[in-house]
Order: C-alpha cells, then structure tokens, then sequence
C-alpha cells in the first residue's frame, strides 16, 4: 500500500492508477517527499483560492469554508502519493472537499450548512422526476443585482443545487467530471443542472421584485 | 401555426450546447434551429447572458497570501505517510 491510513476513510479519495504506486515504490523516502512536495506546490496549492470559493459556497460560512480548506489540503497531502500525475488536479481536490463536507459536515450541527447537507441528501433520491422549466424570456430583471444578492440566492439553493451550478458554470467542469466528484449518473448531473439553473432564475427574479425592479420590456 | 419543436426540449438542448455536451453532429443541428428561428435564438442569448452574468457577480473568495503560506507550511510540516514509512 502507498499510504497508511491514519483515520481517513480511503473510501473517500479518488483512486490512481497502480503505476503510479509502483513508482511511488521506486523511489527514496528523501526523493520521494520532494517529489510529492513539488507535486503539493506546483498543482495542488495554486487551486487554493479557487477551493476556497467552493469551499464557501458549500458551507454557506468563511468560517467554516476556512475549515473545509485546510482540511482538504491535509487530506490531499496524506495521500498525494494516490495522486495521478496527468489527471484533472482540480477534480481531485474538489472530489476530497466534497468528501469532507458530507462526512464530517453532516455530523456538526451548526450553521446552515446542516441544513444545506440534508437538502443534499434528499434531493438524491428524488432527480428523476419530471423535467419542467421556465421559459419567460423577458423577466431579466435580476440584471440589477450586484454580486452580494447573487451570491446569497445561490447560497441559498438546496446544497445539491448549487454545488452543481457552481462546478459546471463557474468552475466549468464536464459533466463526466461533474459525475465523477459527486458520484451520481451522468443523466442526474443534467437534470440537476436543469432544475438548479431554473430555480437560481426563479430566486434572483424574487430577489429583484423584492428589491423593486421591473421588467421594462413588457 | 404549430411549432416545430418542443420548447421544453430546445431549452434542455441549448443548455448542452452551451455546456458542450453535445454530440457534434447534434449540435450542429441545434445550431442551425437557433439560426433559423428568432425566439430560439432569444432563448440562447438569454441562457448565454445569464451563465455570464452569474459568472460574473458570484462572490470569488480569496484567501491572503501569508495565510496560505502558513496553511501549506503547516501541512508540509507534517510527516507524509507513504510506503516506505517506517509504519509499513
């Protein structure tokens, strides 16, 4: 085995390739720790701030966004020798995150990131109904919000809503990778995001007539 | 006079367009719908400006560079369990 487990459910990793092990075996303890710390510094740690924003999102907290980060890099250092060199760093890192937040997350009873969790949960077991959508193309009113109320109507999506939202349109993973870090079917990762875009729709019109603005075009 | 197409269906079908989540030769045929028809086309400007638009005013945090110094210093720190280990 590449790594002792220490606690860590290696359920909860992504697996890599057994060559990758092999030539984990091949080298020196000295060599190997700078290999895996060139590996740390050069694609692991410049996702930072982009694991932040995840991170954020998904815990809903800067606390405890600050908490989802330093656990994931110190999960992802214990087991950087699982790490394929060659493969998507980013699906890697954000696969752990995810991990993290369901299994540790789910256990803490603070905040709305609890909240969030259990909508996550539940809304696995209910993807496969019908598909419905808005297609009233002149409510664009939520034009006029600025960053801080798109921010908190995404924020306030169900945490299976918004995590898809987040790793297709901002983050602008595939669906397969999508899949791969959520573990769902490909065909859940496109209703999901069909349904998630449509209520974020549904939320930053409500946002925007809350706020007093208007659909000037009728 | 009767649509063509089933709006419910085009709006699904432009979504994987704009994700790239079409097969070539499906999103060729999608395309040219949208060209040829103007309330397509509105539905695909309009599912284009809201992706940039949610894009662009979500909250991108950023964490001060000493402080992901210290995370990452912390971290290295600490020992690295590999094959070799003694533990093995």
């Amino acid at each position: 085995m590449c790594a002792t487990d220490q606690g860590v459910r290696r359920t909860d990793l992504p697996t890599c390739k057994k060559q990758n092990q092999h030539d984990c075996q091949m080298l020196s303890v000295t060599n190997k720790t700078n290999h895996f710390r060139h590996i740390f510094d050069t694609e692991i740690m410049p996702l930072t701030d982009k694991l932040y924003t995840f991170a954020y999102h998904l815990t809903g907290s800067e606390d405890d966004a600050n908490d989802l980060l330093q656990e994931t890099l110190t999960k992802a250092w214990r087991f950087i020798d699982r790490y394929e060199q060659g493969t998507n760093p980013k699906a890697w890192l954000f696969t752990i995150a995810k991990n993290i937040f369901i299994n540790e997350y789910r256990r803490r009873a603070k905040g709305p990131g609890q909240v969030a969790l259990q909508d996550f949960v539940a809304y696995q077991e209910k993807e496969e109904t019908p598909l419905t959508g808005s297609l009233d193309l002149r409510q664009e009113m939520y034009q006029y919000l600025i960053g801080d109320e798109v921010t908190q109507a995404v924020n306030s999506l169900p945490a299976a809503f918004r995590t898809v939202i987040l790793l297709c349109d901002v983050e602008e993973f595939s669906y397969e990778e999508i899949a791969g870090i959520l573990g769902i079917p490909i065909g859940t990762v496109r209703s999901r995001l069909h349904r998630a875009r449509n209520l974020l729709k549904e939320q930053l019109r409500s946002y925007a007539t809350h706020m007093g603005y208007e659909d000037k075009r009728g | 006079m009767k649509q063509a197409y089933d709006e419910q269906d085009m709006l699904l079908k432009i979504n994987l367009l704009l994700d790239n989540e079409l097969e070539e030769n499906l999103a060729a045929e999608v395309r040219d719908l949208i060209a040829a028809t103007p309330l397509l086309s509105e539905m695909y400007q309009h599912e284009l400006r809201f992706r940039g638009f949610v894009r662009s005013r979500l909250a991108q945090m950023k964490m001060p560079p000493s402080r992901i110094q210290a995370i990452r210093d912390e971290i290295l720190n600490s020992p690295l369990p590999h094959p070799s280990s003694p533990e093995d």
